[in-house]
């Protein structure tokens, strides 16, 4: 059985409500919904600005940490002059600017990141290199390396970065150092450097060993 | 008696197996796609792989697949599906009474105490984010078969395209988060509409909760008789 009194039409309820129940609520309640919303608002207008953004990939168990007193990019290999560089010698070394996509095998890109750093160029030309095939570039952690052949590595916009929109990489950008290959997903450059190996045969990559294309051209 | 609006102890039956069914199919994998999705913005967690598959992104991408799969798959196997059609057209069908609840609902949430207005089987709350969920649900699924695909394999898509599809793919996933929060805070959580969660498991409601917050269904259940359908549908005439 229904008790046809508990349930009213919608009608006679909206116009109860609005005539014998006027809502009432308390000012302090409403200002703490305002500040609420606006926290509320304010966050996600900072995650949804983030979308498109990088994400962050590591193989290493924690991120390589990075002294600048005790740092070295040791260049070494089938060279003429093996290369030892601190911080501020690498810092030295003429540097250029330059603004390239990323692209992630993942899937996500981010458009024009501004990077500065030094050519791969101007290391070959310290360390003459005696004709090997590959380079192969060795991460902080001592985990993660992969290997470019000499006309991949030497692609006129292939870049050894310090800066990420004028300004130091963080840590989990690859700080200090890190590969740039932007024609090439960024599996193929590793972020920490600490030494670039030239090699006449190649040395295969992290992932690379595991399955993945050894050539990341973008597809 | 199973089969009837009026059962033991005083329950009515509000979900059958066909509505239960669908509802489970879709959740699962859609919880277990929101948890895996979350996770790939942990590296450490993220790289954890067998093989070349890093695992985390491969039962995101499996998971996609059940979704994508299960609402077709329910829709095609379930025996109720008469009942099954009745809920998604209840709920997805405006009637009178339901802006009279979304102002009720809006003064409510500024704390103001007023009498909510009675419904049907489901309120205009429900109605919107059943709409909402499907949409984002759709938007979701198109989307992530995309960066499926992209996942195995790179022939398929270039990557511009899929660079555009993944922030989109981020867009519908943020949007559907509250959505989700507020539907399990209000199933599970909430002491006003939890006791309803025991009917998406054994489909069944107390009469007297029904009542106080559904009450034009619980007449249209009457109304009907004891030859109610175990959904408590009503054949319109």
């Amino acid at each position: 059985m229904i008790d046809s009194g508990t349930a009213s039409t919608p009608e006679t309820l909206s116009s109860a409500s609005s005539a014998a129940e006027k809502p009432r609520i308390s000012r302090r309640r409403l200002l703490w919904l305002g500040a609420g919303a606006a926290v509320l608002i304010g966050g996600a207008c900072r995650v949804l600005s983030g979308l498109g953004g990088f994400r962050i990939n590591e193989v290493e168990a924690q991120t390589p940490a990075f002294d600048p007193a005790s740092f070295q990019l040791t260049v070494d290999g089938a060279v003429e002059t093996p290369l030892t560089l601190s911080w501020d010698q690498l810092l030295a070394l003429p540097s250029v600017s330059q603004i390239s996509d990323f692209h992630c095998v993942e899937g996500w890109g981010v458009k024009d990141v501004r990077w500065q750093g030094v050519r791969l160029q101007t290391l070959v030309d310290l360390v003459k290199p005696q004709n090997p095939a590959f380079i192969t570039f060795h991460s902080l952690g001592g985990v993660y390396r992969d290997s470019l052949g000499m006309d991949q590595a030497l692609l006129a916009d292939t870049l050894l970065a310090y800066h990420m929109y004028e300004r130091p990489l963080t840590p989990p950008h690859g700080q200090p150092l890190r590969l740039i290959v932007p024609q090439m997903y960024g599996y193929k450059g590793p972020k920490w450097l600490t030494r670039v190996e030239f090699t006449s045969q190649r040395v295969v990559g992290y992932w690379e060993q595991r399955g993945w294309q050894i050539d990341g051209w973008l597809s | 008696m199973a089969g009837s609006a009026n059962g033991a102890n005083g329950t009515i039956v509000r979900f059958s197996g066909a509505s239960r069914a669908a509802h489970w199919a879709l959740a699962v994998p859609f919880l277990t796609l929101l948890v895996t999705g979350l996770l790939l913005f942990v590296p450490s967690v993220k790289a954890v792989h067998i093989g070349g598959y890093r695992l985390v992104p491969l039962i995101h991408v499996l998971s996609g697949i059940v979704f994508v799969l299960a609402a077709p798959a329910v829709w095609l196997a379930a025996p109720g599906r008469r009942l099954l059609r009745a809920d998604l057209r209840r709920l997805l069908t405006a009637r009178a009474g339901d802006l009279a609840w979304l102002r009720y609902a809006g003064y409510a949430l500024l704390g103001a105490k007023l009498a909510a207005p009675a419904t049907g089987k489901f309120n205009a709350g429900q109605k919107l984010n059943t709409a909402a969920l499907l949409l984002l649900s759709l938007g979701l699924g198109l989307s992530g078969a995309i960066l499926g695909v992209n996942f195995f394999t790179k022939a398929v898509f270039g990557s511009a395209f899929v660079e555009r599809v993944f922030p989109l793919h981020d867009l519908f996933m943020l949007l559907s988060l509250p959505l989700i929060a507020g539907h399990i805070y209000l199933a599970a959580i909430n002491p006003g509409t939890r006791p309803s969660l025991r009917s998406m498991f054994d489909g069944r409601v107390r009469r007297d909760w029904a009542l106080s917050h559904h009450a034009i269904w619980v007449r249209e259940l009457g109304a009907s008789g004891e030859a109610s359908p175990p959904d408590g549908s009503v054949a319109r005439t």
